[in-house]
């Protein structure tokens, strides 16, 4: 419909719902782990794969039908953890667990745009290295009007950096860490008596006991809402409610951060996110058998400081030689070539990773590590149906995202890619009829298509309009 | 934005000639007042001293004057944009009376005709957004992003030569709000912009709640994130409401009577939505941040304000919710996506909001007060179709912030805050030249000088 | 132009990293002279940069010069191979526009007798990043963001056994950015030449009038002397044959030469010599600061201008310039960049170059540009401003925007970007190779393997705009320079 396409200047609200199924005909279907169907065939019905196979697959009388002959299909790449889109976010408040990247998140930022042309299909928004602890962090799909339409999983994680922020020193940012936990625990203990004396109250019976017994006693009688609002994100965390993203920078970091997160008793629900220099503790990390993200540096260069001699490290290199999966992410984002995802898998395969490990670091072990294994990072039944169309294998140089299924909608086609027309054709466009414009119905909001694991945040409220008396 | 010739008719005839009729120069010197004995159909009443007299500033203590003004044009800004020619206004006792044609309104014995043949009436406009009603060293504390407790209410400064300014605008009514430089400044007042005293002007005490979201808090301390910045706002926010339920729990007899908190009571209004909170939010993110925060989690009264740059691609989402733009200073917005020159006005229509929601407002002093109807001007300029000029200087601010009852439109029983233009307002070549508040003539360019 | 001729040592065929072996191969057909160095590289392929892509190849050097390319190469002996056979094999890449190590003094000005190579002292691993990304040859361009600050060098990125210096007088590096000040600047410099050029002629139309003007005194002298018969030898005091030749004609008998001026000090013992130089004509001295542009108006082979440009408007103001005077020059436009996606309050730096892409090939302009995608001026629409400019028929030299190691190392993928987004492969390889040379000033002698040129290449693991291809080997002027090490740690 020309006028919807007018209108959907904005790549965001461009989301074309192809019916309640779909299915893509023709193209290789190549799994990250490296299993290809010539051929094949996907379907998708509700958002979610149906199946997934050689040309035989039966395809539903109703299902929309996207042609791939000679493409390769591809799972959606997952951006596990990114400030991407996110508008001024929170890098200098340093006890900040209540903070919520929700509050952060630019619908309308071209980055979510960039994402769905590079064949990113989720992304979980975290923010917080620059600080002790970074508050919440959301999955999301780069497409949407509004933060609750992008929403896949609500205030998801919780940052913690073992990592001096800028300008402080280890000693201070452990300090600081377990300074917080102290005063959550004076706070819960605080709320914990007075509760146990509330309840006391109701008794006929009363029973005076010493404070710290009234607190221990109070404890089971304390809800989330008896806390100040500043505690109840840490305190979830604390009872291991909250997967934790821990930014350990240096091995040294790691180091710290495990021993931390056991005495904290976390260590299950710990993500880490290392710096370049952490592959030194490939070994403590493969011991600690938790995901591991790496920076989007991949090279660690060294000068030993008695010869002078640098050298360079290849950091996924030795996580594959170890065994350990891990986690890609861009080193900033787009136009860089290691701003792209793809291509710093393709540098991976280039450094001597197998294909596979490759592959999956991009995909599966992303999905992995935010907690949607079973529900992202490869095309299988029942996972959603985030798929990519390529003109070519995934680190090709010269491969294009051709079309990008969102939970089997048309999220992303490159045909009518407007910021590439001047690319693809050599002719500046015209803007978009002004006149035409006004009389266009306005878009529908591209509401989650597939039913989420978690629900979207509450839909808007009927109430409180501004109409006025 | 088709232009209808119906509309536009009125204009091409309108005369810009003085509306006496007579030589300019005798128009000058001659008071738009006529001698009560000239008026048609009526018998001369009492001229009470000072008005169409010497120029001087009028007194809310004197007795609110009869008046009967005959214009070519009414404009009344009515839900129906009903429009009224050759028409008579029938004021009393500071209220509207009676909105006719001349034929069929007789002016009764004792009125005071105001002879505005030639020129249009109008509602005296609504500023949602205005900083100069008071001092401008009063605009912010400054102190805390947040800061429950201050009202701009003693910063009102009636005889503020900005208000004045504004009434040679047709500006009669504007929402005074604390400046941006935090999140949370203060509470709003809504006053005329005639009268001596702080009672005098003012309309309704918290006028609204003062949110700002953008542009400026961003320079709070070494630079604060979004995610605090909201964050802390909220929880502001959340902290009142409980105090306010903890208040009415008190007031219904289901719980203790709560400590006084003088931060949070002149919250309860606003949680009560007896008025609304106004919010200085401009780009997509920070205005998708108002929509979510105030309209739909805490589910406030919430009229956006600003509302400018790539903003105006949410106009599906608050035509949704019913909700009110009021859009200013700025009224362009450079599109880089589709490298044009967009209408902010206009784009939002575009995008969805198209319930007659659509205001502009000045910021003043970032845009002089009286220029209000310039913004208009161009908003119709750049795209909004042309009838909605009017309802966006008057109706449409006036219902945004509650107070259409009172103001914002010329009908009977409301309070006769009219301005006397040479044509239409949104045409940048028409001037006001009269303007009563309340009743009471507040401006008359023949009298005390065209100031602008 | 002054090249410094390397002169290779056989000592140092030690130097060779452990990859190439030396055999004995094949039947010599020629016998080669004592000290000569061959080296044979077996290429899977050999992208020569000249435009041609051969296969399965063995390219051949002789004393660090491409000897021939050919499918069947009787080898001579010794010669040493180097085994590619399953790898590509391309030019050495050439950075048009570096810095690297030279001191970043920013100089203003009119300031043409500033040459970088008086400043050049590579420290140690001066070139190791450029090396480790695959650049063979720098021009160092001297750093100054207004005016003329100096002359740019070109340097090899490895010392293979002469130094770093290929050439320590190059282009001339002139702005013409702030366009109000730089082109008055530029104008005058290029008049201010041409003033000189005319004094010099002025001076040597006098010295010839003079010199004219004496020998038909003397040949008037000579004939009155023959009239006289016979006149006293040697000649009395007054005679005017006493006075230098080239003495105005009714100066005083013994007035001093032209040369030192009647106030000087006597100097005897230069005087006599002068007195017989005389007869050559001395030119005026020329001012340092304006000697390379009268190098450039007189067309002197080697000199040229190397143009930084803003954006599509100064393109215009040059094109005022070159009206006026024509020189050699080559046009380093700014690009502004598509770094990132705006964001509603951020500024997006925009281009407009591609809107003055026609003229820019219609006048067959050498020019360098940073391979990138740029937004449209007050867009965030991408528009390829390299594929632009060649599409026009302008020569394009695709150069990094920095020296920066990782800016450096992703050099072949930025370009491959381009490929990517319109511009066509070949025209890509030249920009790398060919042109890039030229816009160095060194275009004959290197950029591209042909016979007679350097041998300046590199050794990838597959097509250099293939992501997956890693750099294997850098051989400087036949020598191996870079190679490969294991990243990972034992």
């Amino acid at each position: 419909m020309v006028l919807s396409s007018l209108l959907a200047a904005s790549l965001l609200a461009a989301t074309t719902a192809l019916g309640d199924s779909a299915a893509v005909r023709g193209g290789t279907i190549l799994q990250p782990d490296g299993t290809r169907i010539e051929k094949g065939i996907v379907v998708i019905e509700d958002g979610k794969v149906t199946a997934v196979g050689g040309p035989e697959t039966p395809i539903p009388a109703a299902a929309t039908v996207l042609e791939a002959d000679g493409k390769v299909v591809f799972p959606g790449m997952i951006l596990a953890h990114t400030q991407v889109g996110l508008d001024i976010p929170n890098e200098n408040m340093p006890i900040a667990p209540f903070v919520n990247v929700y509050d952060s998140i630019e619908p309308n930022s071209a980055e979510y745009e960039e994402c769905l042309r590079t064949g990113i299909t989720t992304v979980h928004a975290i923010q917080g290295n620059n600080t002790v602890i970074g508050g919440l962090s959301r999955i999301i799909r780069p497409q949407g009007d509004m933060v609750e339409y992008m929403t896949v999983r609500p205030d998801y994680a919780l940052k913690i950096s073992i990592t001096p922020r800028n300008g402080f020193n280890r000693m201070t940012q452990l300090a600081e860490l377990r300074r917080a936990f102290a005063d959550l625990k004076a706070h819960v203990d605080a709320v914990a008596e007075r509760r146990y004396e509330e309840e006391q109250k109701k008794k006929e019976e009363k029973v005076l006991v010493l404070p710290d017994e009234a607190a221990k006693q109070g404890l089971a009688h304390v809800t989330i809402d008896d806390l100040d609002a500043r505690w109840r994100t840490l305190w979830r965390a604390s009872k291991g409610e909250i997967p934790l993203f821990v930014h350990c920078d240096r091995a040294m970091d790691v180091s710290n951060g495990i021993a931390w997160l056991r005495e904290a008793k976390l260590l299950e629900k710990a993500v880490f996110v290392v710096g370049t220099e952490a592959h030194k503790a490939a070994g403590a990390l493969k011991q600690a058998g938790r995901p591991v993200i790496l920076s989007g540096a991949l090279v660690h260069k060294e000068t030993d400081p008695l010869t002078g001699k640098e050298s360079e490290v290849f950091v996924p290199k030795v996580f594959a030689d170890a065994g350990l999966p891990f986690v890609l992410q861009p080193n900033g984002f787009a136009f860089n070539a290691d701003g792209l995802l793809w291509y710093q898998a393709a540098r991976c395969v280039r450094e001597g990773v197998a294909r596979d490990v490759a592959l999956k670091s991009v995909t599966q072990w992303a999905a992995d590590a935010i907690g949607m294994g079973d529900t992202l990072g490869s095309i299988a039944p029942g996972k959603w149906g985030n798929v990519a169309i390529l003109s070519g294998d995934p680190l090709d140089q010269a491969t294009v995202v051709e079309k990008l299924l969102l939970e089997g909608r048309l999220a992303y086609d490159r045909a009518t890619d407007r910021r590439l027309k001047e690319l693809a054709t050599g002719q500046e466009l015209a803007a978009p009829s002004a006149e035409a414009a006004p009389t266009a119905a306005p878009a529908a909001p591209a509401a989650p298509a597939a039913p989420a694991t978690e629900p979207p945040a509450a839909p808007p409220a009927g109430g409180g309009s501004g109409s006025g008396k | 934005m088709s232009l209808s010739l119906g509309w536009f008719a009125p204009l091409l005839v309108a005369p810009l000639a003085p509306y006496s009729g007579e030589a300019s120069d005798a128009a000058v010197a001659a008071p738009l007042v006529a001698p009560a004995a000239a008026a048609p159909a009526a018998s001369p009443a009492t001229s009470p001293a000072g008005i169409g007299g010497a120029p001087r500033w009028g007194t809310a203590a004197e007795p609110a004057p009869r008046l009967a003004i005959v214009v070519s044009k009414v404009m009344t800004v009515a839900e129906n944009d009903a429009v009224v020619d050759n028409a008579v206004i029938l004021v009393k006792d500071g209220r509207i009376e009676k909105v006719g044609r001349q034929s069929e309104v007789a002016i009764p014995e004792g009125y005071q005709v105001i002879d505005g043949k030639g020129l249009w009436a109008v509602p005296g406009f609504v500023d949602c957004h205005d900083h100069v009603g008071g001092g401008l060293s009063d605009l912010n504390d400054g102190v805390y992003l947040s800061n429950p407790g201050l009202d701009s209410l003693h910063t009102i400064d009636p005889e503020n030569e900005n208000v004045r300014n504004a009434l040679a605008g047709g500006v009669t009514t504007v929402l005074v709000i604390p400046g941006s430089g935090n999140n949370m400044s203060g509470f709003g007042t809504i006053i005329k912009t005639w009268g001596r005293s702080i009672d005098d002007v003012v309309v309704r005490s918290p006028g609204s709640l003062k949110i700002a979201q953008s542009g400026n808090p961003e320079r709070y301390w070494y630079g604060i994130g979004r995610s605090f910045m909201n964050w802390n706002t909220r929880d502001t926010l959340l902290r009142a409401k409980k105090y306010h339920s903890a208040w009415k729990a008190f007031e219904e007899g289901r719980g203790a009577k709560p400590e006084y908190s003088p931060y949070f009571h002149g919250f309860r209004g606003l949680i009560d939505k007896k008025f609304p909170v106004t919010v200085h939010t401009q780009i997509y993110q920070v205005v998708a941040e108002t929509i979510q925060m105030l309209h739909d989690e805490l589910g406030l009264w919430t009229v956006l304000d600003h509302s400018e740059f790539d903003a105006c691609e949410l106009g599906a989402e608050t035509a949704k919710r019913d909700m009110f733009v009021i859009v200013g200073p700025r009224s362009i917005h450079y599109d880089r996506r589709d490298r044009r020159i967009a209408g902010l006005c206009a784009e939002w229509l575009r995008t969805g909001n198209g319930k007659q929601k659509l205001g502009v407002n000045t910021d003043a002093p970032v845009l002089p007060q009286e220029n209000l109807p310039l913004q208009a001007t161009y908003a119709v300029r750049f795209g909004l179709p042309r009838e909605r000029g009017l309802p966006a200087l008057s109706r449409v601010p006036a219902q945004a912030l509650g107070i259409f009852d009172r103001v914002g439109s010329l009908e009977a029983g409301k309070d006769a805050d009219i301005a006397l233009w040479t044509g239409d307002p949104v045409d940048p070549s028409s001037a006001c030249l009269f303007t009563v508040v309340n009743g009471r003539i507040a401006y008359d360019s023949k009298t005390m000088g065209r100031r602008y | 132009m002054r090249t410094l001729t390397r002169k290779l040592s056989v000592a140092l065929l030690l130097a060779l990293a452990a990859g190439p072996v030396p055999v004995a191969f094949a039947a010599r057909t020629t016998a080669p002279d004592a000290g000569d160095r061959y080296v044979a590289i077996r290429c899977g392929k050999l992208i020569t940069g000249t435009g041609e892509e051969k296969s399965d190849v063995t390219l051949l050097i002789k004393n660090g010069k491409v000897e021939l390319i050919g499918e069947k190469v009787e080898l001579p002996f010794p010669c040493e191979v180097i085994d590619a056979s399953k790898m590509v094999v391309m030019p050495g890449h050439v950075h048009a526009h570096s810095r690297l190590s030279l001191l970043d003094y920013q100089r203003q000005g009119m300031r043409a007798d500033v040459k970088v190579a008086d400043e050049f002292l590579p420290g140690p691993g001066a070139f190791d990043a450029a090396l480790a990304a695959g650049f063979t040859t720098l021009q160092l361009v001297a750093p100054g963001a207004s005016g003329i600050p100096g002359r740019c060098m070109v340097v090899r990125t490895a010392d293979v056994g002469d130094g770093y210096v290929i050439d320590d007088e190059g282009a001339i590096k002139a702005n013409l950015v702030n366009v109000a000040q730089d082109r008055r600047m530029l104008s005058e410099a290029i008049g201010g030449a041409k003033r000189e050029i005319e004094k010099v002629e002025k001076a040597r139309a006098e010295f010839e009038a003079k010199k004219k003007a004496a020998e038909e005194q003397k040949k008037k002298e000579e004939e009155a002397k023959k009239q006289q018969g016979q006149a006293p030898q040697g000649g009395a005091p007054g005679a005017p044959s006493g006075g230098p030749p080239n003495a105005p004609p009714n100066a005083p008998p013994n007035a001093p030469p032209s040369g030192p001026k009647a106030g000087d000090p006597p100097k005897p013992e230069e005087a006599k010599p002068e007195a017989k130089k005389e007869e050559t004509f001395q030119p005026p001295p020329i001012a340092p600061q304006l000697q390379p542009f009268v190098d450039l108006v007189q067309k002197k082979p080697g000199s040229s201008l190397f143009v930084k440009l803003g954006g599509a408007t100064t393109y215009l103001h040059w094109l005022e310039v070159a009206k006026e005077h024509e020189v050699a020059h080559v046009l380093y436009p700014e690009v502004s960049r598509a770094f990132n996606w705006p964001q509603a309050f951020s500024g997006v730096p925009g281009t407009d170059l591609h809107w003055v892409a026609d003229k820019v090939g219609e006048n067959k302009e050498l020019v360098v540009l940073a391979p990138w995608l740029s937004y449209i001026q007050g867009s965030i629409d991408l528009v390829n401003v390299p594929a632009k400019f060649t599409a026009a028929g302008a020569r394009v030299a695709l150069t990094p925007p920095s020296d920066a190691a990782d800016v450096l190392g992703a050099y072949r993928f930025q370009v491959a970007e381009l490929v990517k987004n319109g511009m066509k492969r070949a025209d890509a390889i030249a920009a790398m190779t060919k042109h890039a040379a030229e816009a160095a000033g060194v275009g004959a002698e290197l950029g591209t393997l042909e016979p007679g040129k350097r041998a300046n290449f590199i050794v990838l693991t597959a097509d250099p705009f293939d992501a997956q291809a890693s750099l294997e080997r850098v051989v400087v002027e036949g020598k191996v320079a870079w190679t490969r090490a294991p990243k990972s740690r034992s």
